[in-house]
């Protein structure tokens, strides 16, 4: 019981559609398929799913569509199923496909996973790391319950699993480059010492200027904001992991 | 020793140019490269690296310690300062290694069991400089050991005058060392 919903206004994925629609007809596991218009909008696609009685709801396009479907199916019983086309490297690793042909089988063997989603108040909901890049550093505050941390940042980046963590670093701290530069004559990485990785249920991430935060490179939020996880809040179908056999 | 910057799995690192106030607790490894006032809490290792400097007290499994810390340390399992770490405040551990350079000013508790030995622990020597031992002399390093030692006795080593001591007297010694 598999309800299709394909990314509107991707001509340039035309032809990958075309292909999924075989693809899924040939491992039998074809369905009703649909693409989301202003006349029928995808909450009301969604919402038709759940009445018809669909369990799984499938996202085809990118990171941005299945997260936009993912948000309307959170706390839901129904499965959220992605084939990711144009996906980042991300996306394809938080379902364990990389091709076509991966993600339907991915989908014939239905392995569904219950994982967290990151909110960003008012409302907002992510499944991919979320980013703040800046050319000059800026300062930032982060606070949790029990702590407070001040420092500055060039890049930022938020994840969500079980809780949320945010990792930040300043680019233009000097030797970077420098350390970058010796690790690869040694052959050793390095790490980046001004790198700061803080993990806590809930983050608050304050800047003295606002700033946008991207997701799959589109603005989804700006700072000041407050971020939590919820967990468990999507079941999310990923690939079966393999089990090497013993026997030879 | 500890790669600074890099944690087993999911930890918290607190960079360079960073100042945390507040109680850090995390189930996993903790490192400071940056300045923390508050309290530290590990169920593994935590380590302060070379310029970070660390007000309040810290309670891991195992500490290594290459910055400031100014405040109680309690670890489960082991407790290293390294030769440029300086440590300020109580320790109460059962395996701690104080390299020679580090500072330490405080009192020691080793925990957990009778303390047998004080010594002078040597440089495991590499098996191809085996048979010249006898002609080169030796490197101590680290220079000063304080472990506790399960009952396991050493028969190759003679016993010093400590050692010798009858086993009721050695156990009713609080197993304390004070370093300045």
């Amino acid at each position: 019981m598999y309800y299709y919903l394909f990314e509107p206004n991707s001509p340039s994925k035309e032809s990958n559609f075309s292909r999924v629609k075989s693809l899924v007809s040939l491992h039998g596991i074809v369905g009703e398929m649909a693409t989301p218009s202003p006349s029928r909008p995808l909450e009301d696609l969604v919402t038709y799913a759940a009445e018809k009685g669909y369990n799984t709801v499938v996202a085809v396009g990118g990171g941005g569509f299945l997260t936009s479907v993912a948000k309307l199916l959170a706390k839901s019983d129904l499965a959220v199923g992605c084939i990711p086309i144009g996906a980042s490297p991300e996306l394809q690793d938080l379902l364990g496909v990389k091709t076509l042909d991966q993600a339907v089988l991915s989908l014939k063997q239905r392995k569904v996973s219950e994982t967290g989603l990151g909110v960003i108040a008012p409302g907002r909901v992510f499944l991919l790391s979320a980013h703040i890049h800046t050319k000059t550093p800026s300062p930032v505050i982060i606070e949790s319950k029990t702590f407070r941390v001040e420092g500055s940042f060039t890049q930022l980046t938020i994840e969500r699993k079980d809780t949320v963590t945010i990792r930040f670093s300043d680019r233009s701290a000097g030797h970077s480059v420098v350390r970058k530069f010796a690790s690869w004559l040694i052959g050793r990485s390095a790490s980046d010492p001004t790198e700061t990785a803080l993990r806590s249920s809930t983050l608050s991430v304050a800047t003295p200027h606002p700033l946008d935060i991207l997701v799959e490179d589109a603005p989804f939020a700006k700072t000041p904001c407050k971020i939590r996880v919820s967990p468990r809040a999507l079941k999310l179908i990923q690939a079966r992991t393999t089990i090497a056999s013993d026997q030879p | 020793m500890a790669t600074f910057g890099k944690t087993e799995g999911e930890g918290t690192v607190i960079g360079t140019h960073v100042k945390l106030t507040g109680i850090l607790q995390d189930p996993n490894d903790i490192t400071v490269l940056g300045k923390l006032e508050g309290e530290v809490h590990s169920d593994h290792t935590v380590t302060v690296g070379e310029h970070a400097q660390v007000k309040g007290p810290v309670s891991a499994a195992r500490a290594i310690i290459a910055g400031s810390v100014k405040g109680n340390i309690h670890t489960k399992d082991r407790l290293e300062i390294l030769p440029r770490g300086s440590v300020v405040g109580n320790i109460e551990t059962r395996d701690l290694v104080i390299h020679s350079g580090a500072t330490f000013n405080g009192r020691c508790e080793i925990s957990g069991g009778e303390v047998h030995a004080m010594e002078e622990a040597e440089t495991p020597i590499p098996p191809a400089e085996r048979g010249k031992t006898e002609e080169q002399p030796r490197r101590l390093w680290p220079p000063i050991r304080l472990a506790r030692q399960a009952n396991v006795p050493k028969p190759t080593e003679p016993k010093r005058a400590e050692e010798q001591q009858p086993p009721d007297q050695a156990q009713d010694e609080k197993p304390t060392y004070e370093v300045e």
